[in-house]
């Protein structure tokens, strides 16, 4: 397959060549982390998650996109140009399993504008076109959440 | 010639990048613990042998099944109904008193409390009229927003469909629905104080200042401080109120979503009195 690929030539394989680093590159872009803390203090940190809202969801994947936490309901308003959300509904897509998450508080600020944003009343910055977040689950777990935002779909 | 050529100029520039695209292996993330320096850190958590996220404190398991145990047992019978239950009637040996004393599990459900339908309605006959006080329901439900105004309605006297009720329309955004949240649409979060909508107070648990409280037909509803931001905020600022602990006569009293309530000075807008907050237009209706 590969080799069929560079049977192209001249400008065709230069344009394939140059397509597989793009595609490559967009991969890499995946630069989101999750640190999740178990009620019993263990802790995972997850790097390079892709980040992506869809259809008014929040999707966290994971880089070996064997699982996705979805945040599919929150309320949400705005602080200043920043988006506060208060989520309410959450799944964990993984393993084949569609399994619902209780978030029981917790904020996910999304900066959807190209400067970064300041938090009120915190010097804290959310980067442009990012995403804050730090959720409690029902089961005392602790997940937070940083990144720039991969994809958006409306 | 030129095929390999290309093939090794594309194994440079893939290698690299797929090197920083995957700093875990594959693995999709790395674990505190382990040569710690300074601050000690927490021990890392199991991870999912799959891969993936490491919530399964927070899923649910499926439950294994038990075997059909006890399935089969007449009421009354004592030991003799069921006298070769192995363990458990090692483990429980007065089966006959027990069920002497409980004989119709079963049916004391039914017989002990028969009416439990009828018990709702008696003990809370006048929903409609309490919900005439408690005004704010009105937006946490579209279900019941129908059936608490017609009873509001009729309760009060208020005959056709707005009659004696001013509507004080926001004096910033005059608009259609969210106009005040940038055409997003805002619904309550459980588990905070008014859905969350004066701020991310979380119920029964908020460290927010309380601001007083409101008595209405037996119930009294804490006021908490508005947080800076919220859309509470927004909805004040709009208005040019200013929150003032509740109780006094002669307030802006405003109830919001999910029988909160908060209070304000009177101004050139708002005169004084109770009002039913419509979170969609931050609107003001009096009740």
């Amino acid at each position: 397959m590969l080799g069929r690929s560079f049977s192209f030539r001249g400008l065709a394989g230069a344009a394939l060549v140059a397509a597989i680093v793009s595609s490559t590159a967009i991969a890499a872009r995946a630069e989101g982390t999750v640190r999740i803390q178990q009620a019993a203090g263990g802790v995972n940190v997850y790097d390079n998650v892709k980040i992506q809202i869809l259809h008014q969801t929040l999707n966290v994947t994971t880089a070996d996109g064997k699982g996705t936490l979805i945040i599919y309901r929150a309320a949400c308003s705005y602080q200043g140009e920043i988006m506060a959300c208060l989520p309410t509904g959450a799944t964990l897509v993984q393993g084949g399993d569609v399994s619902p998450i209780k978030i029981v508080s917790g904020t996910v600020y999304v900066n959807m504008t190209s400067g970064a944003q300041t938090l009120s009343l915190s010097t804290m910055q959310v980067p442009a076109h990012s995403v804050v977040m730090a959720i409690k689950t029902g089961k005392g777990t602790y997940i937070t959440m940083n990144g720039t935002i991969d994809k958006v779909a409306k | 010639m030129r095929n390999i050529a290309i093939l090794l100029t594309l194994a440079i520039l893939v290698a690299p990048a797929s090197a920083m695209a995957r700093p875990g292996g594959g693995g999709g993330g790395r674990d505190f613990g382990g040569g710690g320096r300074g601050m000690a850190r927490p021990a890392p958590a199991a991870r999912p042998s799959g891969g993936g996220f490491n919530l399964s404190n927070d899923v649910r398991r499926p439950q294994p099944q038990r075997p059909p145990q006890n399935v089969q047992r007449p009421n009354n019978g004592g030991n003799f109904n069921r006298p070769n239950n192995g363990n458990n009637n090692v483990n429980r040996p007065n089966n006959g008193n027990n069920n002497g004393n409980r004989p119709n599990n079963g049916n004391n459900n039914n017989g002990n409390r028969p009416n439990n339908g009828n018990n709702n309605n008696g003990n809370r006959p006048n929903n409609g009229n309490n919900n005439v006080n408690r005004p704010n329901n009105g937006n946490n439900n579209n279900g019941n927003r129908n059936n608490i105004n017609n009873g509001n309605r009729n309760n009060v006297n208020i005959s056709g469909n707005t009659v004696n009720r001013t509507v004080v329309n926001n004096p910033v955004y005059t608009g259609g629905a969210w106009g005040w949240n940038h055409g997003v649409a805002w619904a309550p979060a459980p588990y905070y104080w008014g859905g969350g909508f004066w701020g991310a107070m979380a119920i029964s648990a908020t460290s927010a200042a309380i601001y007083g409280s409101i008595v209405a037909n037996g119930h009294s509803y804490t006021s908490y401080q508005v947080q800076p931001s919220s859309p509470g905020a927004t909805f004040l600022t709009n208005y040019s109120l200013t929150q003032v602990q509740c109780g006094p006569s002669g307030l802006v009293v405003v109830y919001g979503p999910q029988n909160s309530v908060i209070c304000a000075n009177p101004n050139n807008y708002v005169a004084a009195g109770t009002y039913q907050l419509n979170t969609d237009t931050l609107t003001l209706s009096s009740i």
